[in-house]
């Protein structure tokens, strides 16, 4: 019973979300064929994306499982803080984060609020959240070793959590991306366990 | 002289007794004194809610004026070292991390706490619509937090419970700890371990709050401009105590310097002033003493009312001395003051045993300590002070405060229709009052400022503290009856809840099963085989894993092979407290609270939980019981007021005879209370139980005067011989020093009184007012009506 542990990789798994969504927004089109594109270029037109709509459908490789967990929704991001993943499929849910607050709604149950700053180490999760959204390139290589890729027109960057604690629960997290758009997110636990999200950025 | 050795002997030791007693008696702030003796038994419940219960306990701390990040370390701070300490049973400022000795408590006795636990909950169909609920919280966004305890726990005992740990209240949080809508205070909640009335307990537990955090605000950057508000039952206790406490000691002096500065105007004599003080002083001390003895206790509050008593008591030694003609001695006076001296202190004992007979506590000691101060004061003046003097004491005083009502005397003719005009219109302005006439909530009657109640209103409302108003109580022989009673009650509540005529409850049982209830659900856990087999089958074809779930079958075997939850096992947890108070010892046997929550139409639902029909089960609505207590104390009061108000009547009426002698007390007395009454509603809108016995006190004090200007011998008052006020009354003799000693006692009995209306606390307060009030009026209107001999 370490509520600790399992909010950590909720919000390990939440921090994934939110880097998500914030490209899948992105559907601006902008030209990004620039002669020299790394990290700070993909950063700079990330950060300008101000708010977006996309689908997902999501799969859980879990060890106690025979066969991957699917589900299917939609996320969306409202500046200048709000994030919403809305799953329709199997079962109705809504996570959202805005502010200090991470709210999960079921259906017939009462919401369940969790406080993103609970812990210092937590809150290095957010900031690293917040620092990449707000664009901060600084912040977000503080909190976790980074390494990107291929090209502007495909590329993959992988996150790393400095922190001992926390790479106790997550080991990797994995963007994929297309220019602004994110087309996938992939978060390997340390225990094994594997979430892959495909993120389509043109609804319908 | 051996008669007056004697005298002054008995006296001395009468003293020395007192002050013996006085010395063995505890003193008592509790304000539940000034709650009925013998109430109903819902009643009974009320007050001991309120002497005990754990709201009585609750404190709410707002920390304030700094950084919220600042308040948030601080919030962090202040409950480690508090959480560190005996004299709290509870500290919660949101932090979930606090919540570690619960949740142990739970996960390993989840087994006998989850009411699911029946013989089907462990059957395979039962078990496989577990598992396929596990996979779709697995895949939901819920999944990362059962995860760790799936393989322990696939039924979900524990994600219910935890549910009901956490409850329905979730305050704002900044940083992870509580905090007010807007950011500008963190919040957090503490339970003493000392009950509401233990006072003493309770101010120490919040010196140490204030304690620790000023010792946090050191310790954490930026935190140094904050500030710690604290409220709540303990809080107001502590505070009634000190306002109780301060109110006596102050408004006594005032009132003894004041007092004793009349009195050196009026005799320029340090040695009548001490003679003078001599009988109040004896009146004090034997009141007190007899108090004790009666009572084994004094309340703070009697204290207080001994101030009115220095104002009351003085009387007696003022008429003696002033009454005295210049050159004459005291013991000449006495034989012709005598009769009115003792029936005028037999109509205040009249007035003051009514209060006596009051099912307060505390109304009751104030009536017995004035009856044994007035009664020893008057004898002391009577027997002792005669003694006291030698042969040819003469201690005579000005006569220049009778100028005033001398003036009255000689415009009576005229004066007497503004009185009755003016009686009239008070008496109009009661009879079209359009706003009720009483006070009718209970807080009015608490000595706390109206600003702190509603700070702690918010700082409730903010935090979701349980503002409890209806709740269901049921008995029991013992502590398993009343649980087993109240889990009786708790099952048949489900519809109601279905129906939506209420959001929920809390019951005992719900952290403290009772024996038999946790004997049945250890009794419906398979053995291992047979879970495993009906988990075996379950699992196929759910996509989970079958070999996972060890940790299930070794926690449900150790939950077969276990011991009982017992009420000693949540020590250290806040279940212990929550338990405690929901299940408490009550006369002889126990009882069981069930608070209802988010009631919608509380008489709708008093009748659908009778209908429930168990017996012994008790729908009990604190606010309307509160509100018929205070029903019942007006209803006590205004009986008592009234039959003492007859008792009045009936001795004036044996010991005057003539019915115009009798009408000449009674018209001022009645005119007095009329006017004082209108004031009163003008002044404040409503009457409280207080200003009630005030207006009783009116005529008890106020009768005095109108028998000294009633009294018959009484030559008329000469005219004035000359153009000053000196002349005049030097020529008018007995009848001058007889109204300048009415005078003076009035004044320092509106100097008492007025002193009192000065306290915060509502019922010094409410008394003194109406009694300095109307004091000063039956001395005008007893001049003024006074009967004419021409």
């Amino acid at each position: 019973m370490t509520s600790g542990a399992s909010t950590r990789r909720a919000v390990a798994y939440w921090l994934a979300f939110a880097l998500a969504l914030w490209p899948a927004a992105g559907r601006a089109g902008r030209d990004i064929a620039a002669p020299r594109w790394g990290l700070a270029e993909l950063m700079a037109g990330l950060s300008r994306v101000p708010s977006g709509t996309a689908r997902f459908v999501e799969r859980k490789y879990l060890q106690m499982t025979t066969a991957p967990l699917q589900s299917s929704g939609i996320l969306r991001y409202v500046a200048p803080d709000r994030l919403e993943k809305q799953t329709l499929l199997p079962q109705p849910s809504r996570l959202t984060i805005a502010g200090d607050r991470l709210t999960v709604e079921r259906p017939g149950e009462p919401a369940r609020v969790i406080s993103l700053q609970e812990r210092p180490e937590i809150g290095a999760l957010v900031a690293g959240v917040r620092a990449t959204m707000a664009g901060d390139l600084t912040t977000l290589t503080r909190f976790y070793t980074t390494s990107l890729h291929g090209d502007a027109a495909g590329w993959q960057l992988d996150l790393s959590p400095r922190e001992p604690h926390i790479r106790e629960l997550v080991s990797i997290i994995r963007i994929t991306g297309s220019g602004d758009a994110l087309t996938g997110v992939e978060t390997l636990e340390s225990d094994g366990d594997r979430t892959e999200m495909t993120i389509d950025a043109k609804p319908k | 002289m051996t008669l007056r050795r004697l005298i002054v002997g008995v006296w001395l030791m009468g003293l020395a007794v007192a002050a013996l007693t006085i010395a063995r008696t505890p003193f008592d702030t509790d304000m539940s004194a000034f709650l009925p003796r013998s109430p109903r038994p819902a009643q009974q419940l009320l007050v001991d809610q309120l002497r005990e219960g754990v709201v009585s306990r609750l404190i709410l701390v707002a920390l304030e004026h700094a950084p919220p990040a600042a308040l948030a370390s601080l919030s962090r701070s202040l409950a480690a070292k508090l959480r560190q300490d005996d004299r709290f049973a509870v500290v919660n400022n949101g932090e979930a991390s606090a919540m570690t000795r619960e949740r142990d408590l739970l996960w390993r006795h989840r087994y006998l706490l989850s009411p699911a636990v029946t013989p089907e909950h462990f059957s395979k169909p039962a078990l496989r619509r577990a598992l396929d609920e596990d996979v779709a919280l697995l895949g939901s966004d819920l999944g990362v937090l059962v995860k760790r305890m799936l393989p322990a726990d696939p039924t979900g005992e524990m994600l219910k419970l935890l549910q009901n740990l956490e409850g329905r209240s979730h305050p704002a949080s900044v940083g992870g700890v509580w905090f007010t809508h807007d950011g500008a205070s963190a919040l957090l909640m503490v339970s003493t371990r000392a009950a509401g009335f233990d006072i003493d307990g309770q101010e120490a537990a919040l010196n140490r709050i204030h304690e620790a955090f000023d010792a946090a605000r050191r310790e954490v950057p930026d935190a140094g401009t904050a500030t710690l508000v604290t409220t709540g039952p303990p809080v107001f206790a502590v505070e009634s105590r000190a306002h109780i406490k301060g109110d006596a000691e102050r408004l006594s002096l005032i009132a003894t310097v004041l007092v004793a500065g009349v009195l050196l105007l009026a005799y320029r004599s340090a040695r009548v002033l001490v003679l003078a003080l001599l009988p109040v002083g004896s009146g004090i001390l034997a009141g007190i003493a007899a108090v004790g003895a009666a009572f084994g206790f004094v309340h703070g509050i009697t204290l207080g009312f001994g101030v009115t008593l220095i104002g009351e008591a003085v009387d007696y030694a003022i008429y003696l001395f002033t009454q005295t003609p210049p050159g004459g001695a005291p013991r000449a006076t006495l034989p012709r003051i005598w009769p009115t001296l003792r029936l005028g202190m037999l109509t205040s004992v009249c007035g003051f045993s009514a209060m006596l007979a009051s099912n307060f506590t505390g109304f009751a000691q104030l009536g017995l300590f004035t009856i044994i101060g007035l009664l020893t004061a008057l004898a002391v003046t009577r027997w002792v002070l005669p003694a006291l003097l030698a042969e040819n004491f003469s201690a005579s005083g000005s006569v220049w405060f009778a100028v005033p009502v001398l003036a009255l005397f000689r415009h009576a003719a005229w004066l007497r229709w503004v009185v009755l005009g003016v009686t009239l219109a008070a008496l109009l302005s009661v009879g079209l009052h359009r706003a009720p006439y009483w006070e009718s909530e209970l807080t009015s009657m608490s000595p706390i400022p109206a600003a702190e109640t509603a700070l702690d209103a918010r700082l409730r409302r903010e935090i979701g503290a349980p503002d409890v108003r209806y709740m269901l109580v049921v008995e029991g022989a013992d502590r398993e009856a009343a649980l087993a009673a109240s889990e009786r009650v708790a099952a048949r509540l489900e519809p109601v809840i279905a129906s939506g005529a209420i959001g929920g409850f809390d019951a005992p049982g719900q952290w403290l099963p009772s024996q038999a209830t946790q004997s049945a659900r250890r009794a419906a856990l398979p053995d291992t085989q047979t879970l495993a087999a009906n988990l075996a089958q379950a699992v196929i074809g759910t996509r989970l894993r079958g070999d996972i779930f060890a940790p299930f079958l070794t926690d449900v075997e150790a939950a077969r092979q276990g011991q009982l939850l017992r009420r000693e096992d949540l020590d250290g947890t806040s279940l212990a407290l929550q338990v405690d108070t929901l299940l408490t010892r009550h006369g002889s046997g126990w009882v069981a609270l069930l608070p209802l929550h988010a009631v919608v139409d509380g008489p709708a639902l008093a009748g659908r939980i009778d209908a429930l029909g168990v017996p012994g089960l008790v729908f009990l609505d604190l606010k309307r019981e509160s509100d018929n207590l205070l029903d019942s104390y007006r209803g006590e009061a205004l009986t008592l007021s009234g039959v003492g108000g007859l008792v009045i009547v009936a001795l004036l009426a044996v010991s005057l005879r003539d019915p115009r002698r009798i009408a000449a007390v009674l018209l001022p007395l009645a005119a007095a209370v009329i006017c004082t009454a209108a004031m009163l509603l003008a002044g404040s809108q409503r009457l409280s139980i207080f200003n009630l016995f005030g207006l009783l006190l009116v005529v008890a004090v106020g009768s005095n005067y109108c028998l000294f200007f009633e009294r018959p011998y009484l030559k008329p008052p000469e005219p004035a011989a000359g153009p000053g006020g000196r002349v005049c009354i030097a020529a008018s003799g007995d009848r001058a020093r007889m109204v300048a000693s009415l005078v003076l006692a009035n004044l320092c009995t509106v100097i008492g009184f007025g002193i009192l209306s000065f306290s915060r606390v509502p019922v010094l307060h409410g008394i003194g007012a109406t009694v300095a009030l109307g004091a000063f009026l039956c001395l005008l209107f007893g001049a003024v009506l006074s009967p004419r001999r021409t």
